[in-house]
């Protein structure tokens, strides 16, 4: 079907086109990123996720029934109704309410995870690729050396030492994020070094740290992008892991992973206070996801088989 | 061939003396006394003078590097320390619970490797049919489910609301089989399901890579049929970025385990680390992370020895 | 002498994210029993497109719209792409040689597990024959110490052994047709005058015909009897080897030929190249596809549509109003 409605676009364009100035103009990458992310309808799908992600956790106190921090012991552990959807929780805090400001908690914490993780194994992976030698034998195998613990359990060890807290978590989180984030960063400076471009800045000698950042950099980081908006969904849920352990963000801040921890107790009479953020911890990570497929194939489709 | 497992076995080796040296500073950039780790909360009961001579006793008046080598010379003999909560060498522990694990980890694992190579394999054959459909919306919603609530669900529907299974717990397939058994059905599943999940997606990528490649084209202009093209010419190209995944799949099992044993209340690595945590038995959280540390390391081990099956421009290159 | 393979009004496009991409369009062609015919193009220019549809390797975005692919007889485009009438034929009566020896042989698997499969599959050899026939095989390609080299990988071969390895396995049925696609391009000058004299001679042997596509006139000029000129999906000129080469008609063929070093130029000619870049086949005009980069164009190029091919002389087509005469003619 697809293909019919193409060839009747295609009868409408038969006029003459010097073909000599074929060559695509820059502008139009752009506008082909575009068209190839909007083609993939669960790209979309994905990206209005997280659009509503961001729009929940900035306006959260305006969408947000009541005051998730306000306890009402005399309506703990009400069932779902219409003044509270999700029902209350053991101290009578609206789950709904709950949920709106976990989804501020899961984003802030996601975003600043990854963000950290990618500007330190970006430099790492930036020193180790340029350098090779044994700069790079030192730094990958402090890599190889963080990627033999489990992320979880290096990101549980590391906010169970620092002590918990949105700071510890993020710090913690963004330590596990390093070494993908590294090697991807070291992989494409190996391979955009070898450019005629950055051999000639060599030969005219520009300083290293120019080379790396003017030139490298801002080729390499493409597919790092990729992995970073990937792994904002892979964050989102080791966070959920870690305050569900409560070694993360713990009552009465509202985080998705606790309030399924502090659910779990009523489980067999409050059902809905465990499994409702979970519902939204898997809508949140489905979204990053798919928006991070569709932003793969656009930017760079032979990547598809890596990541 | 040779040469390829030496040189990965001493890579191997050196990643986790780095490891090890992480576990050792990880008691030690604690705030406050590292005896704290030794002695729990009796800390406070001793004076001064008691402290000063523990800290000779255990080592901790050395230098931070001399007290490094004195902890690996014990590590290497065995001795992982004591556990401040339990009262038993850390080394007992373990020996204990990794059993456990590795019960579940191992099942789990199978099962995802299989069933997601399966899936996948399926898909890329199929692509774009409806089957591919329902198999990639799968493995896309798959790989969001936080394991934990997985368990969650799994025990409210299944303990309370069906009464088919029982909610938690876990027994020695020694002493009742199909307790055993039944017990296990929801902490493998819920191992289980990331790991399937991200196979399947990986598998079928890979899948669909290796079918653009010119030798496939190659393959096609022989005459050969679709099933031994798939077979001879495509699964073996496509297993190489796969079994990086089943590398992975290690980690996340433990990584998994935590939280799994925690949901199920299994007493095996997972849950004695969570515990460990929560209650600052900080030996034990060593102990647990230098053993799942060891194990990733000879996963990785053997998954380099896969890629020299796989691929004779490995295999050939270290001769 | 019989017709082996006539192929009729030939279209193939790509729908892909620039648009409909043209990339065959209405070509028709034919090459007769144990014949050798040179098809030439720039890159892009739908030549390879056109040997993969005859295969029916066509595979999507890409798809055949129309056209027949007569074959002894036989239309092939009745069969189903993968169907068992095709996988019949491939590689058993036509049998291809694709253009990158270093990523057309599977990696995993031994040149000896390559060559043999076919041998089983369409002969029916039990597997010590297959092995046999197999060494006879890497040995009549030139490959020394055949017999041990089976078990080695691709990797461990060079380019031009690996391409002498695709021969070997084309022939390996003794096919009817043996379609050369750019064979030689990715080797060395040297080893592709030895790999073009070895096919030539082992197509003799073997009484197949022989498709050489390639985008370079210099390589068909020693062994095609005919050539098809291509561009831009269609076919512009075509012409026994004598016509091409001493009277082309086509400005796009007078092109390539000053691309092409001759020793037996005595006026000191200087090498020309074709000024521009090939058209995007997603935007193609209703005009001569040629006409941006042609130096003898007139008016009536711009306002008419592309014309048909037209005879020039028996056996001489091409598809020019201008018709000039040829350089040298």
């Amino acid at each position: 079907m697809i293909w019919r409605t193409a060839e009747k676009r295609m009868t409408s364009t038969v006029e003459y086109v010097a073909t000599i100035e074929e060559v695509p103009p820059r502008r139009s990458e752009w506008r082909r990123l575009v068209r190839v992310f909007w083609r993939r309808k669960l790209a979309v799908v994905g990206l209005v996720i997280v659009l509503a992600l961001i729009v929940v956790a900035i306006f959260g106190p305006l969408i947000a029934p009541y005051d998730p921090y306000k306890t009402n012991i005399g309506n703990k552990l009400a069932p779902p109704s219409s003044e509270h959807w999700f029902g209350t929780d053991a101290v009578g805090r609206d789950t709904l309410s709950r949920v709106v400001y976990g989804a501020r908690t899961s984003l802030v914490v996601a975003l600043g995870a990854v963000l950290l993780g990618a500007v330190i194994g970006q430099l790492l992976g930036l020193l180790a690729g340029f350098f090779g030698g044994w700069v790079s034998h030192v730094i990958m195998r402090l890599i190889d050396a963080l990627m033999s613990i489990p992320m979880i359990v290096l990101a549980l060890v590391i906010s169970s030492v620092l002590g918990g807290g949105i700071k510890n978590v993020i710090i913690a989180l963004a330590i596990g994020g390093i070494p993908g984030q590294c090697r991807m960063m070291c992989a494409q400076t190996m391979s955009v070094k070898e450019n005629d471009y950055v051999l000639a800045g060599r030969t005219m000698g520009v300083s290293n740290w120019r080379i790396m950042l003017r030139h490298i950099y801002p080729n390499a980081f493409a597919p790092c992008l990729v992995i970073m908006t990937v792994s904002l969904g892979a964050t989102i849920l080791a966070e959920a892991g870690l305050s569900f352990l409560g070694a993360g963000i713990n009552a009465p801040a509202a985080a998705w992973g606790s309030m399924i921890k502090d659910g779990y107790k009523y489980l067999l009479t409050n059902p809905v206070l465990s499994i409702a953020p979970g519902v939204f911890i898997m809508l949140a990570v489905f979204g990053f996801n798919m928006f991070g497929d569709g932003l793969r194939d656009a930017l760079d489709p032979r990547l598809r088989g890596t990541l | 061939m040779t040469t390829y497992i030496i040189r990965r076995l001493l890579l191997g080796i050196v990643v986790l003396i780095v490891a090890s040296i992480f576990v050792f500073l990880m008691v030690h950039v604690l705030p406050g006394d590292p005896l704290w780790v030794v002695l729990g909360e009796n800390y406070i009961n001793y004076s001064q003078e008691e402290l000063d001579e523990l800290r000779h006793v255990y080592g901790l008046d050395k230098p931070l590097i001399g007290q490094y080598f004195d902890w690996l010379g014990s590590l290497l003999k065995g001795d992982l320390g004591e556990s401040i909560v339990y009262q038993v060498p850390v080394i007992d522990l373990l020996k204990r619970r990794l059993p456990v694990t590795l019960n579940l980890a191992v099942l789990a694992l199978l099962i995802s490797t299989i069933c997601g190579l399966g899936l996948g394999v399926i898909a890329a054959i199929r692509r774009g049919k409806w089957s591919d459909t329902v198999v990639s919306v799968g493995a896309n919603l798959g790989i969001t489910l936080p394991n934990f609530w997985v368990g969650i669900v799994f025990i409210y529907i299944f303990a309370y609301k069906l009464g088919w299974l029982p909610t938690y717990g876990y027994t020695s397939p020694f002493d009742d089989f199909v307790t055993h058994l039944k017990m296990l059905i929801g902490p493998v599943l819920c191992l289980s399901v990331f790991g399937m999940a991200a196979q399947t997606r990986q598998t079928r990528s890979s899948m669909l890579e290796v079918a653009h490649q010119d030798y496939i084209r190659t393959a096609w202009s022989k005459g050969l049929t679709e099933r031994v093209i798939v077979i001879r010419h495509m699964v073996k190209n496509g297993l190489i970025p796969v079994v990086t995944t089943m590398g992975m799949q290690v980690s996340f099992m433990f990584g998994g385990a935590v939280l799994v044993e925690t949901v199920f209340n299994i007493p095996g690595i997972g849950r004695m680390m969570a515990d460990g945590i929560g209650m600052r038995d900080y030996p034990v959280v060593q102990g647990g992370v230098l053993l799942m540390a060891v194990v990733i390391v000879l996963t990785n081990l053997v998954v380099d020895m896969a890629y020299a099956w796989l691929d004779p421009r490995i295999r050939y290159s270290y001769r | 002498m019989a017709i082996l393979l006539e192929v009729r009004n030939l279209r193939t496009q790509f729908l892909t994210d620039d648009g409909l991409i043209k990339a065959v369009d209405d070509v028709s062609y034919h090459i007769d029993e144990k014949e050798i015919i040179g098809v030439v193009g720039e890159s892009g220019c739908g030549k390879s497109v056109t040997q993969l549809s005859v295969m029916r390797l066509i595979t999507p975005p890409g798809k055949i719209t129309s056209g027949q692919i007569i074959f002894e007889g036989d239309d092939l485009m009745k069969y189903e792409a993968n169907g068992p009438e095709m996988r019949s034929i491939r590689g058993a009566k036509i049998a291809m040689i694709f253009q990158e020896p270093m990523t057309s042989l599977n990696p995993v698997l031994t040149i000896g597990r390559q060559l043999t499969e076919t041998l089983e599959l369409h002969l029916k050899m039990g597997k010590s024959a297959a092995n046999r026939r197999a060494a006879e095989l890497l040995d009549m390609v030139g490959i020394p110490c055949a017999d041990t080299r089976l078990g080695d990988y691709p990797h461990q071969f060079s380019g031009g052994m690996r391409q002498r390895a695709m021969i070997a396995m084309a022939l390996s049925c003794n096919p009817r047709l043996v379609i050369a696609d750019e064979p030689t391009t990715a080797l060395d000058v040297t080893t592709q005058a030895q790999l073009l004299e070895l096919m030539k001679a082992l197509v003799e042997e073997f009484h197949s015909a022989l498709v050489i596509v390639t985008h370079n006139l210099g390589v068909v000029a020693r062994y095609a009897q005919r050539i098809y000129i291509m561009y831009a999906g269609r076919i512009v000129e075509s012409g026994t080897c004598k016509d091409i080469f001493r009277s082309p008609r086509h400005p796009y063929t007078m092109g390539l030929l000053n691309c092409v070093p001759r020793i037996d130029d005595r006026e000191g000619r200087e090498l020309e190249a074709i000024k521009g870049l090939p058209p995007n086949l997603g935007r193609l005009p209703g005009q001569c596809a040629f006409l941006p980069r042609c130096e003898h164009a007139v008016d009536r190029c711009r306002v008419e549509p592309w014309p048909e091919l037209q005879a020039v002389a028996d056996g001489h087509h091409t598809r020019c109003f201008v018709n000039p005469p040829g350089m040298t003619g």
